[in-house]
């Protein structure tokens, strides 16, 4: 089963503005809202249903501390809370050592300046139905390519030799794989 | 860069894993307003974050959310502690030149200043040094000349008698001739004579020296009393001319009288007799 997300983006700007008067019925709502989502993220990372739990736990805390950094008018809520947990899930590998060290800082990519004018869908039911058949109608190593960069945050050089392949390869699985997976989404994924 | 070398790199630079030198690239790149690849990397964060959105599979347990509602009641982040540049101590900066010149001088100063004061409190140490060993040798060639006077004495007499002669000093006999004054020699057995050792300031003043007994007879008369640079002087008597009785040595010079010693002689008896 797909997530349902329910609310749409307006939604998440009244959750936001009321995470910023420090109302924590907002804090629990977003949680009902993305929290499911945000805990198969990381679990699907770290592996460890316990381990999965503390990052969740941790990246609702930073959602309550740094709500007032947000533009409630114009930030995507939902993908914003999927870049900090995807980031709180690698900065847990690289302490254990199963991860590398990432290329960039993480708050650059988590920063919610990232998340102004995002894709207004982009986590609505409909859309997530659309990522998810184009994400089947890639080829395999195409696929593989995509879930070593998003779920494992590897590097190309890195995923070239997990998969043995020359890197030349591999950037352009990556390179075809995300034209199709921009084309299936349509206009909404090129705004 | 073209817009299409850049393409590959969208969903790497929308992930946080893009490597250099593509990222500084890239990020140069969407720095000149390039609206196409500002679109693709849009476009490329919302294909990654709908990616971590189609997982499915478990829920998390009912225990997680009441953890996250209690998120509200933690204690307030702590606010970043102010970065404290601390002050180096000053032996850790780099020195003036001028300062190390002076410090340098200072140190050769500090050490020659003992050097000197050592050196110059030596000299006066070996200056001391010498004075005391001159003034040592000069007691050790008096001393030297004393014995050997007293040992040329305690040898042999003015004429040159053995040695084993016993001496007899008359320095306190000088005078006039009280009976409370007398001195007495006792000859042990076996003596052959007898060194009678005079006052040294009135052989000095005399010519000769005589013998006498107690009937004023003389027995012997020496003279001169002093050679060379004699400090003492004595007159030797053989023991067989000095039977017990009274005695005096008359110092003159010339006819004249200068001091009557007298003194008194008794034999010893022999051990066991």
């Amino acid at each position: 089963m797909f997530p349902l997300i329910l609310a749409g983006p307006k939604g998440d700007g009244e959750l936001l503005a009321r995470l910023q008067q420090r109302d924590p019925q907002a804090l629990a709502a977003l949680y009902d809202r993305y929290g499911s989502m945000v805990y198969r993220l990381i679990l699907r990372m770290v592996g460890d249903t316990g381990i999965a739990e503390d990052l969740v736990q941790e990246t609702f805390l930073r959602v309550w501390r740094r709500a007032g950094a947000f533009d409630p008018e114009r930030g995507a809520a939902g993908p914003w809370l999927l870049a900090l947990a995807r980031n709180r899930a690698i900065d847990y590998l690289r302490v254990q050592g199963r991860h590398s060290k990432n290329t960039m800082e993480l708050d650059e990519t988590e920063h919610p300046a990232f998340f102004v004018d995002f894709p207004a869908d982009s986590l609505q039911l409909d859309r997530i139905r659309q990522v998810k058949r184009a994400f089947e109608q890639l080829t395999t190593e195409q696929r593989e390519t995509i879930e070593l960069a998003y779920f494992e945050g590897l590097t190309q050089s890195e995923i070239a030799e997990r998969m043995g392949q020359p890197l030349g390869t591999v950037k352009t699985w990556m390179r075809r794989a995300f034209q199709q997976m921009r084309g299936a989404l349509g206009s909404g994924g090129a705004t | 860069m073209k817009c299409d070398e850049l393409l590959p790199s969208y969903l790497l630079y929308a992930t946080g894993k893009m490597q250099e030198p593509e990222l500084s690239e890239l990020r140069a790149h969407l720095a000149r307003g390039c609206e196409d690849c500002t679109a693709g990397v849009r476009a490329a964060r919302a294909v990654a974050y709908s990616m971590g959105a189609v997982l499915e599979g478990q829920d998390p347990s009912p225990q997680l959310r009441a953890r996250v509602l209690a998120i509200p009641d933690a204690p307030p982040e702590p606010r970043s502690r102010p970065v404290v540049t601390r002050k180096r101590p000053f032996w850790l900066n780099p020195m003036p030149v001028w300062m190390g010149l002076a410090l340098a001088c200072a140190c050769v100063v500090l050490v020659l200043i003992p050097a000197f004061v050592w050196r110059q409190q030596l000299s006066d140490s070996q200056a001391a040094q010498s004075e005391i060993a001159r003034t040592l040798t000069h007691e050790q060639s008096s001393t030297a000349s004393l014995r050997q006077q007293i040992a040329k004495l305690e040898s042999t007499g003015p004429n040159g008698q053995p040695q084993g002669v016993p001496i007899f000093p008359l320095e306190l006999a000088r005078g006039a001739g009280s009976p409370n004054e007398v001195q007495n020699l006792t000859l042990l057995p076996g003596v052959r004579a007898v060194v009678l050792a005079l006052p040294i300031d009135l052989v000095q003043q005399a010519s000769a020296a005589d013998l006498v007994n107690s009937s004023n007879q003389n027995i012997l008369t020496a003279s001169p009393l002093l050679t060379g640079n004699s400090e003492s002087a004595g007159l030797t008597i053989p023991a067989e001319r000095l039977p017990a009785g009274r005695y005096a040595v008359v110092l003159r010079a010339g006819e004249r009288t200068i001091a009557r010693l007298p003194f008194r002689v008794t034999i010893a008896n022999p051990p066991g007799a």
